[in-house]
């Protein structure tokens, strides 16, 4: 039998009984449309958490110090050295300042950093340039603003005419180098304006102390980042003879007592992973139950079919027919139903998808943040639903269509 | 080449159910040369759809041998007889077994399918086949069931005849036809058979067999020939006529 043939059986077979085979591939587009819906939604959220916290962000360790005066670079630098399994640190400070331009002034917010922020964050320049190790050794005054900040401060003026101009900001003039995407993922609300600024410029112009209060820490690819603190808060204690030996310590009397903590977004990150990993589990299950529920569905309506068909079944073998052509022509049926199914589940899939992204986002606080939630339709699942469904047809065709090949023909062509 | 289309010796078919063993034919020799129109005449449960599907392929000898075209069928496989089946064999039914969703041409072509003839030949030799038995062109696109019992027994002998087969056989085909119809399918086979085809048909209708070129009787699944059976039958009436005689003079 040509493929051709086969496949015009099977479509003149099917479409004689449409209403029947539109209702038995229900549990097999159930289950696709689930799979296609959480996963699109799934890609969607990391995707945005992934633009939030940047690709880095589990790999990065914050160290923050208090009590301890005269922490310096070198001392910074002799961490980086010291503890084994990281790429660099980099200091950062928050200053404040009132900025103000010759026709707007509004309250600034500053971060002072080091060039290598920006391959440690998602943050992406779009105009002019990044402050450099010059600017830095200098402590010159110049200042990064990032597109919500910009038009606070210009208005309509577009981030590469803003840069080159200059900005009053606590008690000096500033030049603005260059213009980011977001510094945070909070600035585009209220009116506080949120800069970066070379660590040195901050901390002696707007905050006056030099001493090193808080570090961001790349940990090398590959490093383990429990182990990776560990050390740090180690080595920090025995350098800096730290009283207690990690949390901040506020219970500790008068003075500032010396104390570090050493964070990583790593665990929040792990969590949030995890539940939508274990969401992602349940999904699976659920719509592995539907397949299954739909499987034995189109198995019952095959094994219907191959009862109704018996006379049907007698006549091609008595007209020439082997075991084989018989087989195939009812697993195709099998395979054919469970691959419609699958094709509607997914589009059914990414309308839902789209409909629910919404209230998923929400309930999962992901909403809060800024940019919509948009789901990710990946063309792998798509290609996985498909498969999927092809090889539940086979599974589930196969015994009605053996039991139809291994009839009698005699007897077959006799039933009433 | 084999001297017979058919050639059956000594057949006999026992089927074994849970009742216990029927003797469906016992001992059927039975040779029919190229051309022939054989019928096959008996009451009903005397071993006649037995012995076609024997003849047919469908079903096997429990012993004896039979041979199509010189072709020792016992031994083949399912699979092997399917072959057989598919191309040199036509069948035709008492209920035309037509498949109702298809056209009359799909069905035509229904065995060409499991053969190896290209798709571009097999509309010509459908379009051949229905032109042979007469069903106007207008009907070749329609359902098979918007048909006529007479049109639709006619798509079924164009269906035995479009793969060429070495010999047709027909298992009751006017069964189910008005004696106008019958007349008009018999007619036709008696045409096939006259361009040389094999033909043998069941029946239990005597009128049907004045058609044919040959008629054997089957009864409790032997085969008799005309003559046998005319003796069989005088014998029979002369020892009735005796009983008669005798109550006669009580
Ligand atoms: N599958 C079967 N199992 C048991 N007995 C059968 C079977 N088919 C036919 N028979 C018996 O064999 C005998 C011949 O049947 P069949 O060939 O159908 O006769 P006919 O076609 O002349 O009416 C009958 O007695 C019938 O009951
Ligand atoms: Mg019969």
């Amino acid at each position: 039998m040509k493929p051709s043939d086969l496949v015009h059986e099977t479509w003149s077979a099917l479409s004689a009984n449409r209403g029947r085979s539109a209702l038995t591939i229900l549990g097999i587009v159930i289950g696709i449309a689930a799979v296609i819906t959480m996963n699109s939604i799934i890609a969607g959220i990391s995707v945005q958490q992934s633009q939030m916290f940047g690709a880095n962000a589990a790999r990065l360790v914050a160290i923050r110090l208090s009590g301890i005066d005269n922490f310096t670079v070198d001392d910074m630098n002799e961490i980086a050295q010291s503890v084994p399994g990281y790429d660099y640190l980099i200091p950062t400070v928050q200053g404040t300042g009132n900025i103000s331009t010759n026709t707007k002034k509004a309250s600034a917010d500053v971060t002072g950093t080091d060039p290598r922020y920006l391959s440690a964050h998602s943050t992406k320049l779009v105009a002019g340039d990044f402050f450099d190790e010059r600017d830095m050794e200098e402590a010159d005054r110049v200042l990064i603003m990032d597109e919500p900040g910009v038009k606070k401060l210009f208005g309509k003026k577009p981030p590469t005419e803003v840069v080159g101009e200059s900005v009053h900001l606590g008690n000096d003039e500033y030049l603005i180098k260059g213009v980011v995407d977001k510094v945070n993922s909070w600035s585009t609300w209220g009116d506080t304006v949120y800069c970066m600024a070379p660590y040195p410029t901050v901390s002696i112009r707007l905050t006056g102390t030099t001493s090193i209060k808080q570090m961001e820490c790349m940990t090398s690819e590959g490093s383990d980042i429990d182990t990776v603190m560990a050390a740090t808060k180690q080595y920090l204690n025995e350098h800096y003879h730290l009283a207690s030996s990690d949390e901040e310590d506020g219970s500790g009397g008068g003075g500032s007592p010396r104390s570090v903590s050493v964070t990583s977004d790593k665990s929040i990150l792990d969590q949030v992973n995890q539940s939508m990993a274990s969401f992602q589990a349940i999904m699976v299950i659920v719509s592995g139950i539907s397949l299954l529920v739909g499987g034995i569905g189109i198995m019952n309506m095959m094994l219907t079919n191959v009862t109704e068909r018996i006379r049907e079944i007698g006549l091609r073998k008595a007209l020439g027919a082997k075991r084989f052509d018989i087989t195939s022509q009812f697993i195709l049926e099998s395979v054919c139903l469970c691959i419609a199914g699958g094709i509607i589940g997914v589009i059914l899939g990414i309308g839902g998808a789209y409909v629910l992204v919404g209230p998923m986002g929400e309930s999962m606080g992901m909403s809060s943040t800024g940019d919509p939630l948009t789901p990710v339709i990946d063309g792998a699942s798509i290609l996985n639903a498909v498969l999927v469904c092809t090889v539940t047809g086979l599974i589930f065709g196969w015994y009605p269509a053996r039991s139809a090949a291994r009839l009698d023909p005699v007897e077959s062509l006799n039933h009433q | 080449m084999a001297k017979y289309v058919l050639d059956a010796q000594n057949v006999h078919r026992i089927y074994e159910s849970a009742a216990g063993y029927t003797a469906a034919l016992r001992g059927v020799t039975l040779q029919v040369p190229k051309g022939e129109f054989l019928c096959v005449m008996g009451p009903s449960g005397s071993g006649k759809s037995t012995l076609m599907n024997i003849l047919g392929g469908l079903d096997r000898p429990t012993s004896g041998t039979y041979k199509l075209e010189g072709l020792l069928m016992n031994d083949l496989t399912d699979d092997e007889l399917a072959e057989i089946r598919g191309q040199r064999l036509g069948f035709v039914f008492q209920r035309y077994n037509l498949l109702e969703r298809a056209t009359v041409m799909r069905n035509v072509m229904m065995p060409l399918i499991y053969t190896d003839v290209p798709k571009s030949e097999r509309e010509g030799r459908a379009y051949k086949a229905l032109r042979v038995v007469g069903l106007p062109e207008e009907y070749y696109d329609h359902r098979s069931n918007e048909l006529s019992g007479g049109q639709m027994q006619r798509v079924a002998i164009a269906r035995a005849l479009v793969n060429n087969p070495a010999l047709i056989l027909a298992d009751e085909p006017t069964g189910a036809l008005d004696s106008a119809t019958s007349e008009l399918v018999m007619n036709l086979f008696a045409n096939l058979a006259e361009q040389g085809k094999t033909i043998v048909i069941i029946t239990h209708d005597p009128e049907t067999c004045a058609w044919g070129d040959r008629t054997v009787h089957i009864r409790d699944g032997r085969l008799f020939s005309d003559e046998e059976e005319r003796a069989l039958v005088e014998a029979a009436l002369k020892s009735n006529a005796g009983v008669q005689a005798r109550r006669g003079n009580t």
